[in-house]
């Protein structure tokens, strides 16, 4: 795989088709595999791909990178790519998708992902190049609605105990924000304090406030990479959050996010047949 | 061989419960005040014993919106005596960089003041951790130098050895018997260390390209400062609900996209690499420059634990040096 | 719970129809009960989720929202975006643990002065036998 990947690099570079690339690399003293962006070809030669590349480079995405730039990605991270095109981010041509055949990773070092083992998409459907083989690539152990069973089960008043446990830990840290691909407002609800939304410090209303518009603002645009949840330094389970509403999404708008090229926000279109059971609720439907 | 004190469990709670409250990190790794001395793990918590001096979110004044002018109550600063147990040495020295910026006259924070003359320090030694890097600073897990009393564990209470005079005079309310104890372990270093980066040096090379190359792989989460026991920067905002008001001294993390955002819109650190850059030289290049002999990084490995980007801060910095050496010795 | 308990309710209503509507009621001398704060918009699909958030966090015991039918609406089509904001947003608080009968979005036209009393008096009933807190209402200052 290493081998093919760096080939394929250097061949983009030759051929004038990226000026830059986002990879993983084994950082020299660490050990960690840690992004790195490549600009000369022979620096191909530093990059991997194997089942400890977790992180979701499509965060590294900035407007300041020699462009074109290829970006090494997976099924989850490609669909972040491809809805960063579709909101405006970047233009088609200034990525270049360098598609791996990913059977899963492992933060831990030992087991797959809790998110692998429900993946659908193991490759990216935004792929200029592919690498590796795609044909022996594992099916889903289990689904998102099995993840989310307890909750759906739970009372609301358990379901608020439950999320307040979760919330508890919180501190404002925003790591979540930051290493999320899809989190890329100029200036985000939490910084604004005209009015102040959310406020800063950590404490049970703030918390949850934090939380929810996190989660609502990645309704329909979450890819599930579970960044936020690996990033959390104090363990708070916030994707959970995002995989509820990620349910209702697909069952109301039958939308699967960053799938098809130039798939809008289900937010920013509407149907005349949307139902007014929508409103739900027990009064008028 | 130095003398250490040895002491019980039971001897030492007791003690410590006279003189007030005692804090010591829970099993989630946050500082609390508990009823009984619990076991520890090998290494530091996740959280840093700052957080009992310098808390995320402390109340300095309130009042309440109404007709009229507002009576403002200032905040007290909380005097109350106690201790804190299960300091380890990287957290304690921290403390000592944190004592330059809120106890050095004439601008004292009297809340911190309160705390540090308050509170006595519990060490208890570590077994180092693979983050862990304190000996690089020329110190080990047994450092007594900045707690006032330093505990070593054993099988039925500890080997208590006094870092202060206030350490001492407590020793001596408490039953003990003198034991001999080793000499303190060294601390652990990278096997890749060679030395520490020069300040004038590093921040000579302020325009280097190589802070660049660093901040791609860096996110700004700000994870690393959040954790941090030397970080110190905070910030004042007002909460309030239903008419009451508090004015609060929270915590500020300096790779945030707006902490240097000024009124009117200029943001000089608005790149990301410059904010990494202004973290790595305001440790290991500002501080040292203003306080000889100190360093702003005390080896506790937190930031390189819990990076989420899997970054090693501590590498970066020598990898920086190394690169600004070894360009240094071609042109030479 | 206590039969004293009134429970204080936020409706934002869009200026066009559902306004009008509340207006309509009020001049017709329909009672409405009082518990009803009104906020008016210039259409429903202002709506911020934060409004809503807000409103419970910072104490009202349910939230109503109410904008003109779909195909009516002022602005063409500023409902029909905020039908789907809606959908999403009702299900999130359920999600979260408040109680959907906290929770009444409807579309109430100009002419609609009756059935706005009717609809307003139902879910302040619902309400009040729901109780005080909604879970997401803040105690104090630092909670």
């Amino acid at each position: 795989m290493n081998q093919s990947l760096r080939e394929n690099v250097k061949r983009l570079f030759a051929e004038g088709k990226v000026k830059s690339v986002l990879g993983y690399r084994e950082h020299p003293l660490s050990k960690a595999v840690v992004a790195t962006l490549i600009t000369r070809p022979e620096d191909a030669d530093t990059l991997i791909f194997d089942y400890r590349c977790v992180q979701n480079l499509a965060r590294g995405l900035t407007r300041d990178l020699p462009l074109p730039v290829g970006i090494v990605v997976k099924g989850c991270d490609g669909r972040a790519v491809s809805m960063r095109i579709t909101e405006g981010d970047f233009a088609r041509e200034q990525i270049v998708a360098i598609a791996v055949a990913c059977p899963g990773v492992k933060a831990d070092g030992k087991t797959f992902d809790e998110r692998c083992q429900r993946c659908e998409m193991h490759v990216s459907p935004l792929a200029d190049v592919t690498v590796g083989d795609v044909s022996a690539l594992p099916k889903p152990e289990k689904t998102r609605a099995e993840t989310i069973a307890k909750i759906k089960a739970m009372t609301p008043a358990e379901r608020f105990e439950f999320w307040q446990k979760a919330f508890e830990p919180c501190t404002h840290c925003y790591a979540c924000r930051e290493v999320c691909p899809l989190c890329n407002c100029v200036v985000c609800v939490t910084d604004q304090n005209a009015p102040r939304w959310i406020e800063q410090t950590a404490k049970p209303s703030s918390n949850l406030m934090w939380h929810m518009i996190r989660a609502f603002h990645h309704a329909g645009r979450c890819v599930d990479c579970g960044e936020c949840q690996r990033a959390c330094p104090e363990g708070v389970p916030m994707h959970l959050l995002d995989l509820c509403l990620a349910e209702d999404v697909e069952e109301l708008f039958d939308f699967e996010t960053g799938v098809k090229q130039g798939g809008k926000w289900p937010f920013l279109l509407f149907n005349p047949e949307d139902p007014d059971s929508w409103l739900g609720g027990p009064h008028r439907g | 061989m130095a003398d250490g004190m040895k002491i019980s469990r039971e001897a030492l709670q007791t003690a410590l419960s006279k003189r007030g409250a005692i804090f010591a990190p829970n099993d989630v790794g946050r500082w609390t005040a508990v009823e009984s001395l619990p076991e520890l793990g090998p290494i530091r918590p996740r959280r840093p014993v700052k957080d009992l001096f310098t808390p995320p979110r402390r109340e300095i004044a309130r009042w309440k919106a109404g007709a009229g002018p507002a009576e403002i109550e200032p905040a007290k600063p909380d005097e109350t005596p106690g201790s804190v147990f299960g300091v380890r040495p990287c957290d304690a020295r921290a403390l000592l960089l944190l004592d330059r910026a809120f106890v050095q006259a004439p601008y004292v924070d009297p809340h911190y003041k309160a705390r540090r003359d308050n509170l006595l320090l519990i060490g208890l030694a570590c077994q180092p951790g693979p983050n862990c890097y304190c000996g690089v600073f020329g110190f080990g897990p047994d450092d007594k130098d900045a707690v006032d009393l330093m505990l070593t564990p054993k099988t039925d209470g500890f080997v208590a050895q006094a870092g202060s005079t206030r350490g001492q005079a407590f020793l001596a309310t408490v039953v003990t018997v003198a034991v001999p104890v080793p000499a303190p372990r060294p601390g652990p270093r990278p096997e890749w260390w060679t030395g520490l980066p020069d300040p004038k040096t590093l921040y000579a090379n302020f325009d280097h390209p190589m802070w660049r190359e660093l901040g791609t792989s860096c996110m700004n989460c700000g994870v690393c400062t959040q954790y941090c026991p030397t970080c110190q920067c905070f910030t004042i905002d007002d909460e309030s609900f239903k008419g009451e008001i508090q004015r609060l001294r929270i915590v500020d993390n300096c790779q945030r996209s707006d902490f240097t955002r000024m009124a009117g819109g200029h943001n000089p650190r608005q790149v990301a690499a410059s904010r990494l850059r202004q973290r790595v030289l305001h440790k290991f290049s500002y501080i040292p420059t203003q306080n000889p002999g100190l360093v702003g990084c005390t080896g506790c490995g937190r930031c390189v634990e819990l990076c989420p980007l899997d970054r090693h801060l501590f590498a970066d910095v020598f990898e920086i040096m190394k690169r600004i050496n070894q360009e240094a010795e071609r042109v030479a | 719970m206590s039969e004293n308990f009134q429970p204080r309710i936020v409706g934002f209503l869009c200026n066009w129809c559902s306004y009008a509507g509340a207006d309509l009621a009020g001049t017709s001398r329909l009672k409405v009960p009082a518990n009803l704060r009104v906020v008016r918009v210039p259409c429903s699909g202002r709506i911020n989720p934060l409004f809503i958030f807000k409103a419970l966090e910072e104490g009202a015991d349910g939230v109503m929202v109410s904008g003109c039918h779909p195909g009516d609406c002022h602005y063409i089509s500023g409902n029909r975006y905020a039908k789907r904001k809606l959908a999403v947003i009702r299900r999130l608080l359920d999600w979260v643990g408040v109680e959907p009968e906290r929770i009444h979005f409807t579309w109430l036209s100009a002419s609609e002065g009756a059935r706005y009393a009717v609809e307003v008096g139902e879910f302040v009933d619902k309400v009040r036998a729901l109780g005080r807190r909604n879970p997401m209402a803040r105690q104090g200052v630092a909670s």
